[in-house]
């Protein structure tokens, strides 16, 4: 099986598609899935964003320095299309709105957690997620988001104790 | 079963299992994926093409028809000498046609690599 590298040089030198298709396949999931934490669990908004990004990564290829594994840098690519697709619209406040009347539909903790991290900022959100998800070190995810190492652990920590506070209001209207 | 979500430790495992899910297995993704990707235009093989072609073609003419150039040449080439005399005057005469023709060459090929290289880019 061919490495990242190889695959990369082959869609570089020599357009190959197929070796690009073999790196959607291997990155798809991870990609997938971390829109769909970013997006409060909105499948077809996350996948939109994962096709955005692997098309980005695709014509930005050249750029890749081969530094960082592939991985992070695809994150880091992800981390903007993240912020652009807030910028040009306000989706996510939307599915900030829904969560008091969705929360009547069932009490999965996992669907309480998916509605609490849409309350933290976006930051957070991706601090916590690059964390959890990718098993990140916050110097890592301060390289990958480019803010600094101190607000990386603050974005954690005050992330951690909002989630806390939101999961324990969520309990006690629960019960 | 009501969770301690003071807890530390257990809101970490909480948020590891909510966030480490099962992988994502559908092909109809990396489909749709590649669906989406730019297709090479339909005449981007005449941009390979084109500086070989356009290379062929000047020696193929040079070569039939060198008599015409060289006399061509002679001929404009007192009037170009003069002139270029006229613009540097210390310029040499005795620039073999060599160096010319190398001169004419390199600027060829830096030309055509930016005009190239400049619509691969688009």
């Amino acid at each position: 099986m061919s490495t990242d590298t190889e695959l990369i040089a082959r869609v570089l030198i020599e357009d190959d598609q197929q070796a690009f298709e073999t790196l959607v396949k291997k990155y798809q999931s991870p990609l997938r899935n971390f829109f769909r934490k970013m997006c409060g669990g909105d499948e077809n908004l996350a996948d939109d964003l994962a096709q955005e990004t692997f098309l980005k990564v695709y014509r930005g290829l050249g750029q890749y320095n081969g530094q960082a594994q592939f991985l992070t840098w695809l994150f880091a690519v992800a981390k903007n299309v993240f912020y652009e697709s807030l910028r040009r619209q306000d989706q996510f406040s939307e599915l900030e709105d829904v969560d008091d009347e969705g929360r009547e539909s069932g009490h999965d903790l996992n669907m309480d957690l998916s509605k609490c991290m849409m309350k933290l900022s976006p930051d957070e959100r991706l601090v916590l997620t690059l964390s959890y998800m990718e098993g990140l070190s916050q110097t890592e995810v301060a390289e990958l988001v480019e803010i600094p190492l101190g607000t990386v652990k603050t974005h954690a920590l005050r992330a951690k104790e909002k989630l806390k506070n939101y999961l324990i209001a969520y309990q006690s209207r629960s019960l | 079963m009501k969770n301690d979500f003071n807890d530390v430790q257990n809101l970490d495992s909480l948020l590891e299992n909510f966030l480490q899910e099962a992988p994502i297995e559908d092909q109809d993704f990396s489909y749709r994926v590649m669906q989406s990707l730019p297709t090479p235009s339909r005449w981007s093989w005449m941009v390979d093409v084109l500086p070989s072609f356009l290379l062929s073609a000047i020696l193929f003419c040079g070569w039939h028809y060198h008599k015409i150039v060289v006399q061509s040449f002679f001929m404009y080439r007192a009037e170009f000498y003069g002139w270029l005399r006229d613009q540097v005057p210390s310029f040499s005469i005795s620039m073999s046609y060599g160096t010319l023709a190398g001169l004419a060459a390199l600027v060829f090929f830096i030309v055509m690599d930016k005009v190239t290289g400049e619509i691969h880019s688009k």
